[in-house]
């Protein structure tokens, strides 16, 4: 056993097998310590490294030995009762657990509740005799005092609503005999009420009255009347920036209030539920936590690992499985009149045409660089331009296309960017006798063959080319 | 000639299409092809009311004949009677993920809206009722809950519950009755009642 791990290391490895600690919180919840038995703590270690390999159980062992934990200053005290040995660990570590873990969060109770209202109204009457003077230690650290128990507050009424949302889980456990044997129905509906009852009273009810501004409390303030007692206390003496402070905080913990209100009224609606209701509430919930589970699975650290891995599920249920939008069959669009001959051979003339100036067709890939240097883009545009200046074309429905379909496949190095420079062209300065006419339809087109960008669409408005009127020539 | 006599084998081989109009026949097609459920009752907005669906009412009547017809297209027609809708089932490739992904896109969004109603204290059936369903609220507080929308957008709802309900409501899975108010179609609400028989079998 002359192995030991470092602090840094040990805690990662608590963390990396988070089941060991979270079942004895459990376990010390449970039985209310703040101790954990030695021999417990080896007997988990030992059921659950069962399943590791040989090494991951050898490390794991060798980490959570007492000596080592207590070395690392993760166990702060070891103490020896009735001849086993408890180990109290460093509450940091405790705390960050829970937070892992939202069941693990500690329920608020009455008692504690009151135990916090307590000791702010005793932080009140000292403020109220202090001297309120910046050099005085005594009320600088009153004022630190303050703050802590204000944020230490708030935290623990946050993680106690984060806990309350996780109640429908809890609903749906305790009911879930409920739809296992409905003659019994009415027997298990008493109990089941007496259950969330006690859950109501002992733990949702304090934590609405401790936040109720409005409640009345025999023995002194309630929580904001205090708070307003401190406001005023530190504004009056020169203080605004912490007085403010404390009013904030006051506003974050009234807007507490409403969530808890929401798990109040889910606990009432489901006390008037009947046996179908409850079993349909149950239902949701238990697909829901499969959903979550799959939700879980893209939270892990992989950065790939971004949607929902459904298949499993959906096959599970097989609703609606094979379901998706088709593509219709495409018409092709041959025909038998006069007019469609004549628009193929008058396209097949322009092409001929290219084809003769085969010779002059612009080496873009030569000026490729695009966007290193906007002069080399200068340099592309020109080439391109000197092409287009000769290209002859006839009146279409649809310019863009037709740009497209003369320019892809038949100029090397041809890209989108290309053709918005040939169609600004285009717009800018239209083919003797010609005028385009931009409408307001839109078109997708998909990208040139072999261009590296295949999921790339070039989106563009629909563009006439059309003959201009003799009348209109000037 | 030969034209003739094709045409006298044809009316003989499946009389049935003699029963079909064409232009019906192709209206369904086109809806099959976008993806739609053909649900037995649709909402008609004008009238704010359920009205039953005549493409429907043709499919039930001739079931074997577009069973038979769908299958020579290459798809199988899926009549799924207790949500009383049928749908085109794209039977390609089983292992392909593309296969089950709006599958399970639709679920997921069904199963959220079904807890979340269930959690509200409401019976399922009044997520399916016309004159009940969601309402503005309802959809205010489904927008405003983090978890739901994580939920969406780990199901490549980028957009969240906008576009979430536009993708249900455009299978007829689900119908708009109005500014900010919603309801299942029978065949959007099947699939919530599935999953409670299943629950209750599995438990029982």
């Amino acid at each position: 056993m002359s192995k030991r791990f470092s602090t840094l290391d040990t805690t990662r490895l608590l963390f990396e097998h988070p089941r060991i600690l979270f079942r004895l919180i459990e376990r010390m919840d449970r039985q209310e310590t703040r101790y954990l038995r030695e021999a417990d703590l080896m007997a988990e270690v030992v059921a659950y490294s069962r399943g590791l390999s040989r090494a991951d159980r050898e490390r794991l062992r060798l980490a959570l030995n007492t000596d080592n934990l207590f070395r690392s200053g993760l166990v702060i005290d070891i103490v020896k009762v009735d001849g086993e040995r408890r180990l109290v660990f460093q509450d940091a570590l405790i705390n960050l657990m829970r937070a892992c873990n939202a069941s693990l969060y500690q329920e608020l109770t009455d008692a504690r509740l009151r135990g916090h209202l307590v000791t702010l109204r005793d932080v009140r009457d000292r403020l109220e005799r202090s001297s309120f003077s910046n050099v005085d230690p005594d009320f600088t650290e009153l004022c630190d005092d303050l703050n802590e128990r204000v944020s230490l507050l708030i935290g623990l009424l946050r993680q106690n609503v984060l806990r309350m949302q996780t109640i429908s889980a809890q609903l749906a456990d305790m009911s879930g005999d409920a739809s296992r044997n409905p003659d019994r129905f009415q027997q298990f509906r008493q109990n089941l009420f007496e259950q969330i009852v006690t859950l109501y009273d002992r733990h949702i009810k304090p934590t609405l009255v401790f936040l109720n501004p409005d409640s009345r409390l025999n023995d002194g303030t309630n929580l904001f009347e205090t708070f307003d007692a401190m406001v005023r206390l530190l504004d009056d003496h020169g203080h605004p920036a912490l007085a403010d402070q404390l009013f904030r905080s006051s506003i974050s913990l009234n807007a507490l209030y409403k969530p808890i209100q929401a798990v109040a009224q889910e606990v009432e609606h489901f006390l008037r539920k009947t046996r179908r209701g409850m079993v349909q509430y149950n239902a949701m919930e238990h697909f829901y936590g499969q959903l979550r589970a799959l939700k879980g699975e893209t939270e892990t650290l992989s950065l790939r690992r971004k949607w929902l891995d459904g298949s499993g599920f959906s096959r599970s249920t097989g609703f609606l499985v094979g379901l998706r939008a088709q593509p219709r069959p495409r018409h092709y669009a041959f025909g038998q009149s006069t007019s469609y001959y004549q628009l193929l051979f008058s396209e097949l003339e322009l092409r001929l045409a290219d084809l003769r100036r085969q010779a002059e067709v612009p080496a873009l890939p030569e000026v490729a660089g695009a966007g290193r240097h906007s002069r080399v883009d200068v340099e592309r545009i020109n080439r391109l331009y000197q092409w287009l200046e000769r290209l002859e074309l006839r009146p279409t429905d649809d310019l863009v296309r037709a740009l497209h379909g003369r320019l892809d496949g038949f100029i090397d190095g041809y890209r989108f960017p290309d053709l918005l420079a040939a169609l600004n062209r285009m717009l800018n300065r239209p083919p003797a006798g010609y005028r385009v006419f931009t409408t307001n339809r839109f078109r997708t087109l998909a990208p040139p063959a072999g261009d590296h960008a295949p999921d790339e669409r070039f989106v563009y408005r629909k563009r006439r080319l059309e003959k201009r009127p003799e009348t209109e020539h000037d | 000639m030969t034209d003739l006599t094709n045409a006298t084998a044809d009316t003989t081989a499946s009389p049935a299409f003699d029963a079909i109009l064409p232009a019906q026949s192709a209206a369904i097609y086109r809806e099959f092809l976008s993806g739609r459920v053909i649900v037995r009752e649709v909402w008609d907005p004008n009238r704010s009311q359920l009205v039953a669906n005549p493409h429907y009412q043709l499919l039930y009547n001739h079931l074997s004949h577009f069973r038979t017809f769908y299958e020579h297209l290459g798809s199988e027609l899926v009549f799924h009677e207790s949500g009383a809708f049928f749908y085109l089932r794209d039977p390609g490739d089983d292992e392909s993920e593309e296969h089950d992904e709006h599958a399970f896109r639709v679920q997921v969004v069904l199963l959220l809206l079904g807890r979340y109603f269930a959690r509200s204290g409401r019976d399922l059936d009044y997520l399916a009722r016309p004159d009940a369903g969601l309402d503005e609220n309802d959809l205010a507080a489904l927008a405003a809950d983090d978890e739901y929308n994580d939920m969406l957008r780990a199901a490549r709802f980028e957009k969240g519950w906008s576009e979430a309900l536009d993708y249900l409501a455009r299978r007829h899975l689900l119908f708009r009755s109005g500014a900010g108010r919603c309801f299942l179609s029978s065949a959007g609400q099947s699939f919530l009642m599935a999953l409670v028989r299943e629950y209750e079998a599995r438990e029982g």
